[in-house]
């Protein structure tokens, strides 16, 4: 799987999870808590969906905020 | 055949009148030979281990101990109930000290294990009676304990014959119980269990380190009537494929114990009464009740207080501590409670303070989400731990034991997502055919 559909399934499961829609597609600008609408928490369940998937920690080298900053951790 | 076992029965009862005589009674005196191979005959089981199919008679057990030119070790390292036990009786015959350490207890490098010290053949009781009245009377004689710990590393706390025959009871009625051991023998609540059935001549079986089916397999023989184990340990055997009418008793301890388990016993034990206890390493044992809610009555009222929700013991009930720790009247568990009453005090368990999980600076009490996840159809056992993240310092992380392989791991996170606030999620969800346990047979923590 590429990290874009990696990523894509992961932030979907998270949406859902709190009753929101899944998304489309990935805007490389969104913002993950202002725009995708997730929280520490989700993000903290992020990292670990990630990792398990990819082995990279997005979180280690410091704060992502955007989803194109996560695909570059990604890459 | 009847009167034949009779006849067998009538012997092995005037054979322990026999031995049972005192020394000084110079009509029957024996020569040590032959009293050795009187003892060998008396039948009562002491200790049945399914796994290495060794049987030792309370007769087996006497002799050994009678036995010219042996020696007693200072550590024990082993997880052989027999071994365990045999270094235990000695030591509190010789009124000296052993230190018990499982297997998994970690070397105490670079210092090396002291060797064993002769053990005179001459010090081994002659009858179970003596053998109970030379133990009782030990003033100096020590066990050296690992607490068992769910997290961090074990602390050893050393104790005498008083604290550890706390809560044994002396109950003629029940001299035909057998006892499965499921606590390791080395640790408290295994010690208990020991006591328990050496007080009453009792048998014990072994049922610790085996696998749920093999332990479904011996309560089957319908030998064992007397169960005492941790929570978890039910949680993982239940419910039994047919139910267990030969328990009489079931005994649980050591974590909080939930309404749905105890209903699950009742169904697979029908016959049981079921006791719950508190008792940990430090204290003995020292609490008992008959569901979830603990009562403190009579003498222990003074030196049994809760504090800031944490159940705390006066220093009188403790064991002495091998390393040093901050002094004061009171001594802190760790456990948290939550208090029905305050006189009398009327208690049940909510968790432990020390294993509480710091998700972004929230605490998680990880038996919360743990009874949450439980209450899910399907599961067997879970285990809620803290794993470092780092977004959040912590998340709460979860492995599931499930009943069948049929089990739906997405239905149980949306669950868990309806009943818990979200930093208590599970951030982490697995589906596990094995869940890793402390010796004492609770979950691990960490």
């Amino acid at each position: 799987m590429s990290p874009n559909t990696t990523l894509l399934h992961a932030l979907s499961r998270l949406r859902e999870q709190k009753g929101l829609t899944p998304l489309n597609g990935l805007d490389p600008k969104a913002d993950l808590r202002t725009d995708l609408g997730l929280d520490s928490l989700d993000l903290a369940e992020m990292t670990v969906i990630l990792e398990s998937q990819t082995g990279v920690d997005v979180f280690k080298e410091g704060v992502v905020r955007s989803v194109g900053e996560v695909l570059e951790r990604l890459r | 055949v009847e009167s034949f076992s009779l006849q067998v029965s009538a012997l092995s009862l005037w054979l322990s009148t026999l031995v049972a005589r005192p020394s000084t009674d110079s009509a029957l005196s024996f020569q040590p030979s032959t009293l050795d191979s009187v003892l060998r005959t008396l039948p009562m089981l002491f200790f049945h281990d399914p796994l290495s199919g060794r049987t030792v008679s309370y007769g087996d057990l006497l002799a050994d101990l009678r036995r010219p030119g042996q020696f007693r070790p200072l550590v024990v390292r082993s997880d052989d109930a027999i071994t365990v036990f045999r270094a235990v009786l000695q030591a509190l015959l010789a009124d000296g000290e052993v230190t018990l350490l499982g297997t998994d207890a970690p070397a105490t490098a670079p210092e090396k294990d002291p060797a064993p010290v002769p053990f005179a053949a001459e010090n081994g009781p002659r009858s179970h009676r003596e053998l109970l009245e030379r133990i009782r009377g030990t003033a100096q004689a020590r066990l050296v304990l690992s607490t068992s710990g769910t997290t961090g590393r074990p602390r050893q706390v050393a104790q005498g014959i008083d604290s550890l025959a706390r809560g044994v009871r002396f109950n003629e009625s029940s001299a035909e119980a057998v006892w499965g051991l499921a606590y390791h023998p080395a640790h408290m609540a295994g010690l208990q269990v020991f006591f328990q059935a050496l007080w009453n001549q009792q048998g014990m079986v072994r049922l610790y380190g085996m696998d749920p089916a093999a332990i479904e397999n011996e309560l089957a023989q319908g030998e064992i009537t007397h169960l005492s184990a941790s929570p978890s340990f039910y949680r993982l055997l239940l419910p039994l494929r047919t139910p267990c009418p030969s328990v009489r008793q079931i005994t649980l301890g050591g974590e909080r114990c939930e309404t749905r388990l105890l209903e699950s016993l009742r169904t697979s034990f029908p016959s049981a009464r079921i006791r719950n206890v508190y008792a940990s390493t430090e204290v003995g044992s020292v609490l008992v009740s008959e569901g979830e809610v603990f009562t403190v009555k009579g003498t222990l009222k003074a030196m049994v207080r809760v504090e800031s929700d944490e159940l705390q013991f006066h220093r009188q009930l403790l064991g002495e501590f091998k390393e040093d720790h901050e002094g004061g009247e009171w001594y802190g568990t760790g456990d948290v409670v939550e208090v029905l009453s305050e006189d009398p005090l009327r208690f049940r368990f909510v968790g432990r303070r020390d294993e509480s999980i710091n998700v972004g600076g929230y605490k998680v009490n990880p038996e919360e989400v743990a009874s949450v996840a439980r209450s899910f159809p399907g599961v067997r056992e879970v285990r809620i731990y803290g794993q470092s993240n780092s977004v959040l310092g912590e998340i709460v992380a979860c492995q599931v034991l499930p009943r069948d392989s049929h089990f739906d791991l997405a239905a149980l996170r949306r669950y868990l997502a309806e009943q818990l606030a979200s930093y208590k999620l599970p951030r982490s969800v697995e589906v596990v055919d094995q869940l890793p346990c402390t010796p004492t047979g609770k979950i691990k923590r960490l």
